[in-house]
């Protein structure tokens, strides 16, 4: 079956206390590419794979957290589609205009009972420093990427309440498939959930939490085990402050390092994962095993997973 | 022989002594409720309980902004970095509340941990604006 509809993860909106530092940390470190900085003051990060224009958003502000993640959608009559069953689920959708991101056409936005704004859109334009098309080298231009090597951002984890109806929103309006997910006792519902729009094993995730719109963290795709050790000597050598890893996931099965941005913003990278394919069942895990789900080798959670956040 | 078993004249007696001892001018912190703890002039508070294993504080994102490191000045000065004015509004930092991750202190310290919980069971209202400009949304928690 061919991805259809919402094809992927297209940007993510983070608010930072120190705009110097965070592009520090999202340029030199992570190895992502700065590629505007408007007016308004957000500045448009990229990574060295990606093909759109940007991915990454940065604005100052007083507290740090997330603001808005947006999936790209494959055409004008699927935007329109999702809008109506949006609207018809209950959901108030609201139209961006064409340009209020820079190269970015029409979006809608929309509200989670989460506390999360999502957004949908078509068309961004091609970045000027994009993947070679032609008799493809690796890397774009011959130019090795840097730093941590990010080769897209992948996926967000974030906390909220309601996650039984945001869990409904994504698989009965937006087509999205509940790809794994940890199991309250008593049949309460879900603790956390790992949603999937293509073929990876999560494109957003959520965990049950009381405050809303609050944001556990950002996650960049590295190429490889090794990748995740590299990452570890940054952390170190630039004194980034780290969460926990090099470890693995149960759930999803990906090779993980958790740090922060130096607004506290929780960043993950990491490699490796399954594949979902859209005919696989969905994989549960029950409460007394969520250790070992979370962290494979220390199988224990530490309190700063559940706790942790911006 | 080989001199393997003689003790080095300037090996520490202790380890961690040592290490909770640190290096350079130092400031001593009292922290109410968990104990004293030697910190590093321009050493940020929290790597310093951090790293002495002094108790009483939670370790969160170590860059202000998860705000689990909260506490109350009650005596001496002390420099700020940045930190999330959701957990420490300009109001409050008139009243000694800081995030001990942010605080760098400039005298000797007496301080007590102020972790403030996020409001239970919030019932969560989106007020349906919201600004193109920034995708600013403006929506409030009520109890």
């Amino acid at each position: 079956m061919a991805v259809t509809g919402v094809l992927r993860p297209g940007y993510i909106q983070l608010r930072v206390l120190d705009m110097g530092k965070a592009l520090t940390h999202y340029v030199d470190c992570l190895g992502l590419s700065k590629v505007s900085e408007e007016a308004d003051g957000r500045v448009y990060l990229k990574a060295w794979d990606e093909f759109d224009r940007h991915s990454v958003i940065l604005k100052e502000a007083a507290s740090p957290g997330f603001d808005v993640m947006g999936f790209k959608v494959a055409s004008d009559a699927d935007l329109d589609a999702f809008a109506k069953r949006l609207t018809d689920h209950g959901l108030t959708v609201d139209d961006v205009a064409s340009g209020e991101q820079p190269g970015v056409g029409r979006r809608i936005g929309f509200m989670l009972p989460s506390g999360h704004r999502i957004e949908l859109f078509v068309d961004m334009d091609m970045a000027a420093e994009h993947p070679p098309l032609v008799n493809p080298d690796v890397y774009p231009n011959g130019k090795m990427p840097h730093g941590m090597k990010a080769i897209r951002f992948d996926h967000a984890l974030l906390y909220g309440p309601n996650i039984d109806d945001v869990t409904k929103i994504f698989t009965e309006c937006l087509d999205f498939r509940l790809a794994e997910h940890v199991e309250l006792d008593d049949n309460a519902g879900d603790m956390a959930v790992w949603l999937t729009c293509g073929m990876k094993a999560h494109d957003i995730a959520f965990v049950l939490h009381e405050e809303p719109g609050k944001f556990h963290h950002a996650a960049f795709f590295l190429e490889s085990w090794n990748d995740i050790g590299n990452a570890a000597d940054i952390i170190s050598c630039n004194d980034i402050s780290l969460d926990i890893g090099p470890t693995r996931h149960g759930i999803t099965r990906g090779q993980t390092i958790y740090f922060f941005d130096p607004s506290g913003n929780r960043n993950e990278v990491f490699a490796g994962g399954y594949t979902y394919y859209p005919d696989n069942p969905t994989r549960k895990w029950t409460m007394d095993q969520i250790g070992k789900g979370i962290f494979y080798y220390d199988r224990k959670l530490n309190d700063a997973f559940l706790s942790v956040l911006t | 022989m080989d001199g393997s078993n003689q003790t080095h004249p300037s090996a520490p007696i202790s380890l961690l002594a040592a290490i909770r001892q640190g290096a350079g001018p130092r400031h001593r912190v009292r922290v109410l409720g968990g104990g004293d703890v030697l910190c590093g002039e321009g050493e940020r508070l929290l790597i310093a309980i951090e790293r002495t294993g002094g108790g009483g504080v939670l370790v969160g994102c170590r860059r202000g902004g998860c705000g689990v490191c909260r506490i109350q000045v009650l005596e001496g000065t002390y420099e700020t970095d940045p930190m999330s004015v959701q957990h420490v509004p300009e109001e409050e930092r008139a009243e000694g509340y800081a995030l001990a991750c942010c605080v760098r202190p400039t005298s000797d310290l007496v301080v007590v941990p102020a972790f403030k919980k996020p409001p239970r069971r919030a019932r969560w209202e989106n007020t349906g604006e919201i600004s193109p400009q920034t995708n600013e949304v403006k929506a409030e928690v009520k109890q």
